[in-house]
């Protein structure tokens, strides 16, 4: 098979199943691109993972769109995005349109209560996976743990999050060129 | 003219919303119900749950939704392609930048990414917890939890499979 509808069926199957926003989908992509496919190493999963991060809009769609372009220029990013978007366009389309009422049933939201659990397991479990191979030294772990806590407990804005990182990480770079 | 504004709407959703998923709500909230009434706050929310029970990310759900609502079949795609517009712009040109300094072996860009991957790290486990937060309710969705966790990271069982086992799980234990 040709490269774009490769990518474009991998985003497809993980928006097509993963219920409860972009995040889910992560350890997903990552487990479809990095463990399987090969497509990309963890080292760069991370970097796009952090393209993905600091520019706005949708996350999920953000990764589909850096992890495309690395497989196979502008048009595997657009298969990646494409793949990514169809399933939530869809199904959200088919509701808007049917009324349908399926996700009142007892028998999905029972499903749910088992579900969304286990979502925040594999998404912890994804943290710890690219963790153990991106975080080196130990200040990088007490980042970790600072910028958690900022964000659990003081409930920080994400984009002042982001910027403070990234003003802290241009102070590490510049320290250590001198 | 509707469909220009949907799509100066959501594009404006697209460039503002950071943080991804649950983060990027308050600002869609404001777009959609104060500045254009289109949805009323009670009926706003009803889509953040459905958003959350259908597939894909929320940011989209959302677009196509509220498309749909305001412009029909229509207003869907343009409102789609609108939230998602200034994601291919800027993540492109980040591709390239990033791209260009890693090629040329520069230092500083490998210790930049590698000084932001604890920020990075954070905002996912962030949503880990909140998850956590918002699902688990008893000692057995934490044993759900806990063992999803352990399964995603000692195997290599497709991840697929641990959520649907566990909804399987919540069907036995809670109906």
């Amino acid at each position: 098979m040709k490269k774009n509808p490769k990518i474009f069926l991998s985003f497809l199957k993980i928006g097509a199943f993963t219920i409860g926003g972009g995040f889910v989908m992560l350890p997903l992509i990552r487990q479809e691109v990095v463990d399987r496919r090969k497509w990309i190493s963890e080292e760069q999963f991370m970097h796009f993972l952090t393209i993905a991060q600091s520019s706005p809009g949708v996350m999920a769609v953000n990764l589909s769109l850096a992890i495309g372009w690395e497989v196979n220029g502008f048009s595997g990013a657009l298969s990646g995005l494409l793949g990514a978007v169809l399933p939530s366009f869809v199904s959200i389309l088919l509701i808007a349109m049917l009324f349908l009422k399926y996700f009142e049933s007892a028998w999905l939201t029972a499903f749910f209560k088992g579900a969304v659990p286990a979502t925040s397991g594999v998404i912890g479990a994804v943290v710890f996976v690219l963790a153990r191979k991106n975080l080196k030294s130990f200040s990088q772990y007490a980042a970790l743990l600072v910028t958690t806590a900022l964000l659990v407990f003081w409930q920080a804005n994400p984009v002042l999050v982001i910027i403070l990182g990234m003003v802290v990480a241009l102070w590490v770079t510049y320290r250590r060129q001198v | 003219m509707i469909f220009w504004q949907l799509f100066l709407s959501f594009f404006r959703i697209g460039i503002f919303s950071f943080g991804g998923g649950y983060a990027t709500i308050p600002l869609i909230e404001k777009e959609i119900i104060v500045a254009h009434h289109w949805l009323t706050l009670p009926q706003f929310y009803q889509v953040v749950a459905v958003a959350g029970m259908t597939p894909g990310p929320v940011g989209i759900n959302c677009a196509t939704f509220v498309g749909y609502r305001v412009g029909g079949v229509l207003g869907s795609i343009v409102a789609t392609i609108a939230v998602v517009l200034p994601s291919i712009i800027i993540v492109s040109a980040l591709y390239y930048i990033l791209k260009k300094y890693l090629a040329k072996g520069e230092e500083s860009v490998t210790v930049f990414l590698s000084a932001m991957a604890p920020v990075v790290l954070s905002m996912v486990l962030t949503a880990a917890i909140s998850i956590a937060r918002e699902g688990i309710s008893d000692f057995r969705a934490i044993l759900i939890a806990l063992a999803a966790f352990i399964l995603a990271t000692a195997t290599k069982l497709n991840i697929l499979y641990i959520l649907g086992g566990a909804g399987l799980a919540g069907i036995l234990l809670y109906k």
